[in-house]
Formats: C-alpha cells, sequence, structure tokens
C-alpha cells in the first residue's frame, strides 16, 4: 500500500470518524445542554427580576 | 418528542436516527460503493464523491427530513401527495406529482424484499453447510475455481429451470416477506423503532467482526493491506472522465436512500419543534461510517486477499452482485471458520436489507392511514398484499426486476428529488423552506447551503438525469421483449391507482388515525 493510498484513506476515515463522533455527541448531551442552558437564564432571570 | 396531532411519533431521538440510518444503510453501501470506488479511480474517486456529498447528498436530506416533518406536524400528511398539494397552494396536479412518492418506494420494495431474501437464503445455507465445498487449488484458474459458486447462485435463483424458482427460495422469501410484514403491523415506536435500536448495533457488531477476519486473511495471492492500497490509491487522471463523476454522485444518492420518499415517511412522525439539521447530519455520518470505513474495507480487500489484484479487477468488472454472491461465498468456503463468516457476512446483508425495506414500504402504509383514515393494521395488510401480489410477476417472470429497478430504482429517484426540490425551494418558497429546515435545530446550517440546496443541487440533478438520460433510456426503451412489455404495463397500472388515489385522498389534512 502506497503512502498516497495511505493518506487518502486515513483522510476521509478520520473525517467521517469525527463527523460522526461529534455529532452522536451531540445528540447524547443535547437534552443536558439545552436543560442546562435553560436552567441558566430561569435562574438569571429570577436573578434580575 | 411525545404526541402531536393524533399520529404516532417516534419515541426515542436515538431510534429515529438509528431507524434513519437502517433506511440509508442497505446492500449499496456493502457491495456497490466499493465496486463503484475500484472501477472509478480508486481513492481519487472520494473526492468527486465528498463534493457530491455537500451538494446533493446533505442538502438533499435536510429537504426531505424538513417536508416530512411540516407535512406531519403541520398538514397531517406524511406522504408527498398530501405534502405537494399544500406546498403548492392546493393544486390538483400536485397530487400526481406527489403519487410518484408512492409510486417508487412501492415498485422498489416489491423487488428489494425478494432480493433481500437472498440474503437470508444464502445466510441459512451457509448456517447449516449446505453450500459448495470447493477448494482451491495450485492449477486452476480463477474461472474454473468460481464456477461452481456460479452454478450454485443460478440453482438458487431457478435461472436454469425458467419460471419454477426452487422451493427453498421461495419459501425464504415467505420468511422474509412475514418478517416485513411482522415488523411494520406492530407500527412506528413498537416495530420500526425497537427493531432498529436492535437491529443498527447489531450490524455494525457483524460489520466489525468480518472487518478484523478479513484483515487476518493472507494467500500467497495477497492480503487485504494489498486489497485497501488497491481499494484507495488514487488515480487523478479519473477525474478527468465526466463518468467518474456521475458514478459518485450517483453512489452518493443512492447511498443516502434519497427520492424514495422514505425519509419524508419516517420524519413526518417527529415532532413540530424537534431537531432535524443535527439527526440529519448525524444519519450521514452513520452512514458513511458503514459505507467507506466497513463496506470498503470487507469485499473488495478480501477479494484481492484470495484472487490478487488481476483478478479482482475482473470480479469488479462483473458487477457488485458477483461480487458479494459468487466470489465472497468462494472465499469464505476457503478460509477457517469460513462457514460462520460466510453465515455473518449475509445475515449481515439481510439487516442492512430488511431495514432499508421496511423504511421503503413505510410511504404507502402512511398515505393510507393520512389520507384514507385506515387503521395501521389495516393500511400494513393491504400493502403488504399488494406487495405480494405483483412480487410474484417479479419472482417467476425473468426481466421484470431489472426494468422495475431501472425506471423505478434508478431514473424514477433523480426525477423526484428533482420535483421535490423544486416545489420545496421554488414554489413553497426558499425563505420559508429554509426557516422550515432550520426550526428547532441543535445548530443552525451554515447559510452558504442555502444556496446550493436553491440553486447548485437542482443543476447537479438535471445534470445526473440528463446524463443517465441519454446513456440508459434509449437501451431500455428499444426493449420489446413481453417480459418487459409486462413489467412496464405493471407499473404503469400501480402508478394510475396510485394517482387516481391521490387525487381521491382527503386533503383537508385531516387526520383521522
Amino acid at each position: 500500500m502506497s503512502g498516497l493510498a495511505l493518506l487518502f484513506m486515513l483522510f476521509f476515515w478520520c473525517f467521517i470518524i469525527a463527523l460522526a463522533t461529534y455529532c452522536l455527541t451531540l445528540i447524547f448531551f443535547e437534552k443536558p445542554i439545552k436543560e442546562g442552558k435553560r436552567r441558566l437564564s430561569t435562574a438569571q432571570h429570577e436573578k434580575t427580576g | 418528542m411525545g404526541t402531536g396531532n393524533g399520529r404516532e411519533k417516534w419515541a426515542t431521538k436515538i431510534g429515529l436516527i438509528l431507524a434513519m440510518a437502517g433506511n440509508a444503510i442497505g446492500l449499496g453501501n456493502f457491495l456497490r460503493f466499493p465496486v463503484q470506488a475500484a472501477e472509478n479511480g480508486g481513492g481519487a474517486f472520494m473526492i468527486p464523491y465528498l463534493i457530491a456529498l455537500i451538494f446533493i447528498g446533505i442538502p438533499l436530506m435536510w429537504v426531505e427530513w424538513a417536508m416530512g416533518r411540516y407535512g406531519g406536524s403541520v398538514l397531517g400528511h406524511g406522504t408527498t401527495p398530501g405534502i405537494f398539494y399544500e406546498m403548492t397552494g392546493r393544486k390538483r396536479w400536485a397530487k400526481i406529482l406527489g403519487a410518484i412518492g408512492l409510486w417508487i418506494p412501492m415498485v422498489v420494495s416489491i423487488y428489494y424484499i425478494y432480493v433481500e431474501s437472498w440474503t437470508l437464503g444464502y445466510a441459512i445455507k451457509f448456517a447449516i453447510g449446505m453450500v459448495p465445498k470447493v477448494k482451491a487449488s495450485a492449477g486452476s484458474s480463477q474461472a474454473e475455481y468460481l464456477k461452481p459458486f456460479k452454478e450454485f447462485l443460478n440453482t438458487y435463483l431457478g435461472v436454469n429451470g425458467n419460471f419454477f424458482k426452487p422451493t427453498f427460495a421461495y419459501a425464504v422469501f415467505l420468511l422474509t416477506f412475514a418478517i416485513n410484514y411482522y415488523i411494520l403491523f406492530r407500527g412506528v415506536v413498537r416495530g420500526i423503532e425497537a427493531f432498529a435500536k436492535k437491529a443498527m448495533p447489531l450490524l455494525y457488531i457483524m460489520a466489525v467482526i468480518l472487518l478484523v477476519r478479513v484483515f487476518l486473511l493472507k494467500t500467497p495471492n495477497g492480503d487485504a493491506v494489498q486489497g485497501l492500497g488497491f481499494l484507495w490509491t488514487p488515480d487523478f487522471e479519473a477525474l478527468k472522465k465526466p463518468d467518474v463523476w456521475i458514478a459518485a454522485a450517483g453512489q452518493v444518492f443512492f447511498t443516502l436512500s434519497l427520492g424514495f420518499s422514505a425519509i419524508v415517511a419516517y420524519a413526518s412522525y417527529i415532532d413540530r419543534d424537534d431537531d432535524i439539521v443535527l439527526s440529519g447530519l448525524t444519519t450521514t455520518s452513520l452512514n458513511e461510517f458503514a459505507e467507506v470505513i466497513l463496506g470498503g474495507s470487507i469485499a473488495i480487500p478480501a477479494a484481492v486477499a484470495f484472487f490478487g489484484v488481476a483478478g479482482t479487477v475482473s470480479i469488479a468488472k462483473s458487477g457488485a452482485f458477483n461480487l458479494g454472491f459468487v466470489s465472497l461465498p468462494a472465499i469464505f468456503v476457503n478460509t477457517p471458520g469460513g462457514m460462520f463468516f460466510g453465515f455473518l457476512w449475509f445475515f449481515l446483508l439481510f439487516f442492512a436489507g430488511l431495514t432499508s425495506s421496511i423504511a421503503i414500504t413505510q410511504p404507502f402504509i402512511t398515505f393510507l392511514q393520512d389520507d384514507f383514515g385506515f387503521s395501521r393494521k389495516k393500511a400494513v395488510t393491504f400493502t403488504m398484499l399488494l406487495i405480494f401480489v405483483v412480487v410474484q410477476f417479479v419472482i417467476f417472470i425473468p426481466g421484470v426486476l431489472d426494468e422495475m429497478d431501472f425506471w423505478a430504482g434508478t431514473i424514477g429517484l433523480v426525477v423526484f428529488a428533482l420535483i421535490e426540490i423544486v416545489i420545496f425551494f421554488w414554489i413553497f418558497g426558499a425563505d420559508r423552506a429554509w426557516e422550515e429546515m432550520n426550526r428547532g435545530g441543535v445548530f443552525g446550517i451554515p447559510r452558504f447551503f442555502y444556496y446550493i440546496t436553491k440553486y447548485i443541487t437542482p443543476v447537479f440533478l438535471g445534470i445526473l438525469l440528463a446524463v443517465w438520460g441519454i446513456q440508459y433510456i434509449p437501451k431500455f426503451i428499444a426493449n420489446f421483449k413481453w417480459q418487459v412489455l409486462l413489467a412496464r404495463g405493471i407499473m404503469t397500472a400501480l402508478f394510475a391507482l396510485f394517482a387516481y388515489m391521490a387525487l381521491k385522498s382527503n386533503s383537508k389534512g385531516e387526520v383521522h388515525k
């Protein structure tokens, strides 16, 4: 396997793995992030209100 | 998620994503992709592939998700006759165009379930050891060695016996049909979602096991690393050929199951404010993982390890179907634990096929429920009965399958995707469409996708349609064999039925069930 072929393969593999990891991380942590934001904004609102 | 306007809703987000990924991941990921890449410039093929993914795949994916969610949560229609009708300001011709979105998945589903049954049949044959046990010898040529496996396939399909197929293949078809029926009958949450949650992780596990096995293959002819080298070595000259760009665009189109209406139907069971931006992108990334990383590392590397580079070139030229059903069985038979790995290969293909076939059968079921007030059980039974009647022609009359695959499964998809994007972005309105796509998104879609989706994607689809039309349509139209005419008659009758039903359907967006 030539170096160029390896480079191509690793580039596309890493790109796809990075994209899938990024998406799945957001999917699994989306709710806590949203709820956290909501809690934060409610707390700020109560503080200022 | 929860309940909306009386229609069923996905119970969990991960269930929805796995069901959508199951729809996208099919036989093509493991068979068509590696052959296309090997034939069209190896690593260089990935350059037009990535460009097509950005300019056609991802925008169309978001368009179909957005149309489906809008249809299901606002209009009470999860299929294109009702959605197009409302989006065009209640034009009756839009219902007829929308009927194409029922016709394509139905015609494809009819033959796809049959093809899917071959994978289950082969998995059973490997599990019970009823496959040719021919050992490769130093003196025999590749063609001689593959001959018993080719004959085995012909016997399985009944090609040698004209009309009447062997009982085993038909029995396995009935079993496959019953499994599809059962999953769909149980409904979106208890059937499709519950199955996807189990089947998709299992599919990835099976693919990883096979990948490890293939990587450990080593024969005097070569090894898997040479196979990866064969698949990934870039031939930059190939980028100058328009055919390579068309092949890449076609592969992206098929792999994401665009233009089938299945994404629209599935997305119609999402709540109004649920995210589709991240969900659509996650589905795409899961599909690409299965295709480029897993699909690209099993069939072709195994073939190179066993037959060498020169032998694999001739196998790749004979098509994806031969690679999967003739060459790979021949390889597995000659490797330690081959029966188990052969079973695993075909069971993997069966799962990939099954998650796709239930998705493409769903649109007509959704249509009957939304637009005719059928109960789920009644809609599934009616749909499956229709499939069962028509599939008999596919099983018993050679030539019908190919004709259906060309008009519905190739040309039809591009035509319909073009119609979808024109109606959504040009008639419904680009700004409204863009707002729909971004609504509830975990993050906003980058603005340049607005211009890509509005201008570049339709042009890309138009070019794809024109090239395929010029290349293939004259050849297909010139065929007047009675089997071909029968296939065309069946497809015309189905379209006439669906167009009539679309015109007669409930157009007020009232949800009955």
